[in-house]
């Protein structure tokens, strides 16, 4: 497995533990507490800020750690080297999981002109995210494995 | 697009210049051993510089690197709707 592939499964890996984590945590441990708040505009605010401050930290963090691991591992190797190939699989994963963001955050909108509660919209907008971020890595490792035709 | 309208010979090319690794012609190139592996399977058409370095790493002309098969490019010609 070459070292952009080991990336973006350490990508991968990094945001369903970290987004899911965060999400179990507000949900699942301290579901007494948050449930009830679910319809106020001003929970779904606190949460995804939160959330976003704490992935981005946490994401830090973990890369700090992995760039070491890598770096003594590929010892005769530039971690940060993106030939144009990686750059092409790069851009194309990104525009897949910018399509997939997109379709969610119109979704999100249909509960809202349903007249849906407003967390429908809330959950539709985190799944898209979600889901977006997972696609662009899964896309990444496709590519590596299937290659790209121009 | 057809699959393999590009055809290359590096595999052959490298046997003939003492078993070159791949890892030795992606650092001739410029590219990573990966990339190397995606072009020799036609997985990966290189761009037009990276197709000259690796013939200037052969010391051949890059026709005899790639080949093209115009017959198997299905590609859909460009019609002018002015004319």
């Amino acid at each position: 497995m070459s070292i952009q592939e080991k990336k973006a499964v350490f990508n991968l890996i990094t945001t369903i533990v970290f987004m899911g984590g965060y999400i179990f945590y507000t949900f699942g441990i301290h579901g007494d507490e948050s449930l009830p708040r679910i319809n106020e505009i001003q929970f779904w605010g606190e949460f995804m800020l939160v959330m976003m401050g704490v992935t981005i930290v946490l994401k830090i963090a973990a890369h700090i750690l992995f760039s070491i691991v890598m770096t003594s591992r590929h010892k005769d190797e530039d971690l940060e080297f993106m030939d144009d190939y990686d750059k092409q699989i790069e851009m194309r994963s990104d525009r897949n999981s910018n399509y997939i963001f997109i379709i969610g955050f119109i979704s999100s909108m249909i509960p809202i002109a349903m007249g849906k509660p407003v967390y429908y919209m809330f959950i539709t907008l985190l799944a898209g995210g979600f889901i977006s971020g997972i696609v662009s890595d899964l896309f990444k490792l496709r590519y590596y494995k299937k290659g790209i035709k121009l | 697009m057809s699959k393999d309208h590009i055809q290359n010979n590096i595999r052959t090319l490298r046997f003939f210049k003492d078993e070159m690794t791949q890892q030795a012609l992606a650092d001739e190139v410029g590219v990573t051993r990966q990339t190397i592996v995606a072009i020799e399977k036609m997985k990966y058409p290189p761009t037009l510089e990276i197709a000259f370095r690796i013939a200037n790493v052969f010391g051949v002309p890059i026709t005899e690197v790639f080949s093209y098969d115009a017959e198997a490019d299905n590609f859909k010609k460009r019609t002018n709707k002015r004319c």
